[in-house]
């Protein structure tokens, strides 16, 4: 099992006049190859600045982010984080703001595929296939981002992602935006994914059923740092920190 | 509000149109016929040397929109630039533009004005490039801000995963969300510089009464109590040029708001 990234104590604090707060206080992770790790806990306990922080979109205050290739994404040059570009990638949050609104979506997509050296002549045909993997149509691609739905979107994101044949990606918080049936639809195509192109996946969640779904790990954030870390069921059916146990009460069930 | 936009493009269609048609010679003298009422052959009268009012309102408004195409172009090609990479640089390069900025921010636009122009003399071009040049400052603030608000994007961070060359991601990604609340301003600062225009030549800077100009007239005729229409002229093109001009450029704060 080789580690595709590696964080060692890394912190990093937001500051602001009124007062500091500590995202993230001292967090080791290992991030192995083809791999899928949930980052789960609740909201302001760091993840998303962890999930930025591996991509490069933001730098620790301290810390080591080794990537597999020599590169300490913490501390390297800004050209050295740009070789590792765009294979990197992050699917955010908020899918109406993940596309430029005045682009359509053919607009957005063109200049990725691109600069990943696919001819003029083939471009169209590479972005069509890009959607088709994500369950999307060539119908699609005339579109403007307010045309699409959140699941729609999100679906795209991870499209354009795919066009930059990723080594990983961060999923921040993909379906919090979505009604249950799209959640379950996202996670489903998410995995089916993964087993076609083996990036290494970091899902962040705060559902803990998703995490199961989707993650072969399971890491439980809180205040700044990882509490517990396991495989999803062994975290789901015995949590052993106040964290952990806090997010399964919080799993929705049937009584009978 | 749609109406108030037509009625707008509609009086400077007339204008453009209005002033294109021929006209006399504005600095034909005619000692014989001063201070005449609207005529036939003088639509708008004469002036206290018998020259013709119509033309010299025509050449007047030409020369002031000369000032306004120059002044705009120039603030918008030097502040526009300037304020994207000052916004979406930061660091050392972001310090040395708004420094520079602050600079031009803190002489007064009008009397840098009045000083260039004292020493090249007053031309709409000249005047047009110092007014552009002393207002780019607000083009810079303004682009800064925007694009500062606008790198925080999710669409733009996506960019600069996605490896994007950072002009591409200026000029495709965040140009386009400053242009919108630009416009509103562009307006305003074209009104702007109609009246500093007008004002530069009434201080006396156009004293050359053979290139009339709105202000020049203004200047000319304060005295002519008497004979209020000459007044009435230059006032009513600055005001209607000046109105028009922000009102055009309003739609675009109104389109953000909804």
């Amino acid at each position: 099992m080789t580690v595709m990234l590696s964080l060692r104590d890394v912190r990093k604090a937001y500051r602001s006049a009124s007062r500091d707060v500590n995202a993230l206080d001292g967090v080791d992770l290992d991030l192995p190859s083809d791999h899928a790790l949930a980052l789960v806990g609740e909201s302001g306990c760091g993840k998303t600045t962890l999930g930025e922080l591996t991509v490069g979109l933001q730098r620790p205050d301290a810390g080591q982010i080794m990537h597999a290739s020599g590169v300490d994404l913490a501390n390297c040059r800004p050209r050295s984080l740009r070789s590792l570009r765009p294979r990197l990638q992050m699917v955010f949050q908020n899918p109406f703001a993940s596309f430029a609104p005045h682009l359509r979506l053919h607009q957005s997509l063109a200049p990725v595929a691109r600069r990943q050296g696919i001819a003029q002549p083939m471009i169209i045909s590479a972005l069509v296939d890009s959607l088709e993997q994500v369950g999307l149509s060539a119908a699609h691609l005339d579109r403007y981002p307010a045309q699409l739905s959140g699941g729609q979107l999100q679906r795209a994101s991870l499209a354009r992602a795919l066009l930059c044949d990723p080594q990983y990606i961060v999923a921040d918080e993909i379906s919090s935006a979505l009604d249950v049936a799209a959640q379950d639809e996202l996670t489903r195509l998410l995995g089916r994914l993964r087993a076609q192109r083996h990036f290494t996946l970091l899902f962040i969640t705060h559902d803990l059923g998703l995490a199961r779904q989707v993650a072969d790990d399971v890491c439980v954030m809180d205040a700044g740092r990882i509490v517990e870390r396991g495989r999803a069921d062994q975290v789901l059916d015995d949590p052993q920190t106040r964290a952990a146990k806090r997010l399964v009460d919080a799993i929705p069930r049937f009584r009978y | 509000m749609r109406i108030r936009l037509m009625v707008a493009a509609g009086i400077l269609g007339v204008m453009i149109l209005a002033f294109s048609l021929p006209h006399g010679d504005p600095s034909a003298v005619d000692l014989t016929a001063v201070l005449q009422p609207p005529s036939q052959a003088h639509p708008l009268g004469t002036d206290d040397l018998g020259r013709d009012v119509w033309a010299l309102m025509a050449v007047g408004f030409w020369r002031t929109l000369t000032v306004v195409v120059t002044a705009s172009l120039t603030s918008v090609l030097i502040g526009v630039p300037l304020g994207l990479i000052a916004g979406y640089s930061r660091g050392a390069v972001n310090a040395i533009i708004m420094t520079a900025t602050d600079l031009t921010m803190i002489i007064p636009t009008f009397v840098a004005a009045l000083l260039v122009t004292a020493v090249v003399g007053l031309t709409p071009f000249s005047a047009g490039l110092v007014l552009g040049l002393f207002g780019a400052g607000t083009y810079v603030n303004q682009t800064r801000a925007l694009t500062l608000s606008i790198r925080s994007y999710d669409y733009v961070r996506a960019e600069v995963l996605l490896a994007t060359p950072t002009v591409q991601i200026l000029l495709r990604h965040v140009l386009p969300g400053v242009a919108g609340p630009l416009m509103r301003y562009f307006g305003s600062s074209a009104s702007g510089t109609i009246l500093a225009y007008a004002g530069l030549a009434f201080i006396g800077l156009g004293v050359d009464t053979t290139v009339p100009d709105w202000g020049t007239m203004l200047y000319r005729h304060r005295s002519q109590i008497d004979h209020p229409l000459l007044l009435l002229w230059p006032t009513l093109g600055i005001f209607l040029l000046a109105i028009v001009f922000h009102i055009l450029a309003d739609p675009a704060l109104r389109k953000e708001g909804q």
